[in-house]
């Protein structure tokens, strides 16, 4: 991948992509095959896990902001405990993000106190703060009202624009049409086709790919 | 725990189920002292006069049970983060031991460590002192054990993408068990410490079997001259005013430091079921909201 790329993973549930994401930031260890951040290899014994995290953003289904923090708390945890940044630094940054995400009047608010769309661009906020070298997401919208999707996958295209390299597992196929640069179908832990959305989602080359596509714009 | 959602009552009805809590209570407690004086007059000169007395070996309790309990708590911390080892010989050790302090009376084991210490007593203690640390230590360790149970309890209720989610913004082991693991596990775990400690205090009164001089032995003494219902009158008040009042604070904290979402729920759940009553649809003359959640319904109307 390429700095600033949009890479999505589409494909049918248990084909290994959300995996593949776990890989990546090695909350989970690959049985095979190496990952590479800026050519280090990553999934290596001299490598601290916490160090390759730091660099690599992750925005999850089910949100998961941590529940007994402030939403402007849960973007500035990982910048003060693992970045060691001091608090008003890190809270300055904090609002800004939350800002970008349209949500910095909601700062002092907890997860439980927000809607799902909200809570997902606090995720989103929280994952960006890090300055990751790539930000991972798994599945942001399938979680959500149907009402809140367009908030979630407008703030995604506009990081997109802004630059952030990404990977993103998703289903929404308008939203990899115009965002992605890449697009990666996987079949049972297996990469079956890849190349722009134009030719992966509108003139697919694999039976397998075909029949899905198909599926999901019905 | 007792706390489900129900429809919002009349001003009027909740003064009235106060009155009648309180007159219930007033009408048990007299029926009680009455039937107590029936068979012989309750001096009550002689509670006056005495109570003072008490106060010094019900401080010896609260001091004994909050000294094991205090103890205790770090046992069944370190007990508890033990019980989620990944290592298992460690899951089983730690296991081995809560099962066989819980499956145990506590009685037991208070005079167990008795027999041991009046065949081997360490430090040539007094005895008042070695019955003293006898039974400190037969409380500590039985707390020990059942806060175990309630740390480990509290560790697994912390959800597994919060765990993930710590990992994921580069904290490490100890970065995610301090900031996130901890502070969300310390809400889930202060109603039932809060229950052990009392349940610890009332226990405390077992240790009068082998003769600490704590608020239930010093009772026992003083009714040698009679008066027994007037001494075990102050002494369950002095109980009840050592309980009551902690119960109370500490449920008083929870509510004040609550975040929504975390742990006690009461009134998150009352909001939610009084903005569903202004929007009840009643269809047949039956109340949707409350079919949906299966309650009873006081306020069900039927056309």
């Amino acid at each position: 991948m390429a700095k600033g790329d949009v890479l999505v993973v589409a494909g049918p549930s248990g084909s290994g992509k959300s995996t593949l994401l776990r890989c990546i930031n090695l909350l989970i260890s690959p049985d095979s095959g190496d990952i590479y951040l800026d050519g280090v290899k990553v999934n290596a014994p001299n490598i601290r896990p916490e160090w390759v995290r730091q660099q690599v953003g992750m925005v999850f289904q089910q949100f998961n902001l941590f529940a007994h923090l402030t939403a402007l708390n849960n973007v500035t945890l990982g910048l003060r405990r693992a970045l060691k940044m001091s608090r008003p630094e890190a809270e300055k940054k904090g609002r800004e993000l939350l800002t970008r995400v349209g949500l910095g009047h909601k700062a002092d608010a907890y997860p439980a106190e927000l809607s799902g769309g909200q809570q997902q661009r606090v995720a989103i906020a929280r994952a960006v703060a890090m300055d990751p070298k790539v930000v991972l997401f798994d599945e942001p919208t399938s979680a959500l009202d149907p009402e809140f999707i367009k908030e979630v996958l407008d703030t995604i295209t506009q990081l997109a624009r802004d630059g952030m390299t990404m990977i993103v597992v998703s289903h929404e196929m308008s939203f990899a049409r115009n965002v992605a640069s890449r697009v990666v179908f996987m079949d049972d832990g297996v990469v079956l086709e890849e190349g722009t959305p134009e030719q992966v989602l509108v003139h697919p080359t694999h039976e397998r790919t075909k029949t899905f596509v198909d599926k999901i714009l019905e | 725990m007792g706390t489900e959602a129900r429809p919002r009552q009349s001003r009027f009805y909740q003064i009235w189920e106060k009155v009648a809590a309180v007159a219930i209570i007033i009408l048990a407690a007299g029926g009680f002292l009455f039937l107590l004086n029936y068979t012989s007059p309750i001096k009550w000169d002689y509670i006056i006069e005495k109570f003072p007395s008490f106060l010094s070996p019900a401080a010896l309790t609260l001091m004994i049970t909050v000294g094991s309990y205090g103890v205790g708590m770090a046992i069944g911390f370190s007990l508890g983060m033990l019980r989620t080892a990944k290592f298992r010989p460690v899951r089983i050790l730690a296991t081995g031991w809560v099962e066989a302090i819980r499956g145990t009376p506590l009685f037991v084991q208070i005079l167990l460590l008795f027999a041991l210490f009046s065949y081997y007593n360490p430090g040539d203690l007094a005895l008042p002192t070695r019955l003293l640390v006898t039974g400190f230590l037969a409380m500590m360790i039985n707390t020990g054990a059942y806060q175990a149970e309630i740390f480990r309890a509290g560790l697994q209720s912390v959800a597994a993408g919060q765990v993930e989610a710590a990992r994921a913004v580069g904290l490490g082991y100890w970065g995610t068990m301090r900031s996130v693991v901890f502070p969300q596990a310390f809400r889930v775990v202060i109603p039932p410490l809060t229950n052990e400690f009392i349940l610890m205090l009332k226990a405390s009164a077992l240790l009068s079997m082998i003769n600490v001089k704590e608020l239930t032995y010093f009772a026992k003494i003083e009714t040698f001259t009679g008066n027994l219902v007037e001494v075990y009158m102050i002494v369950t008040v002095l109980y009840l005013i050592m309980t009551v009042p902690l119960a109370k604070i500490i449920a008083h904290l929870e509510r004040r430091y609550r975040i929504p979402g975390l742990g006690m729920q009461q009134e998150t759940r009352a909001r939610q079921t009084r903005s569903s009553q202004s929007v009840t649809v009643r269809i047949a003359g039956l109340d949707l909201s409350q079919v949906r959640r299966g309650l009873p319904g006081r306020e069900r109307t039927f056309i």
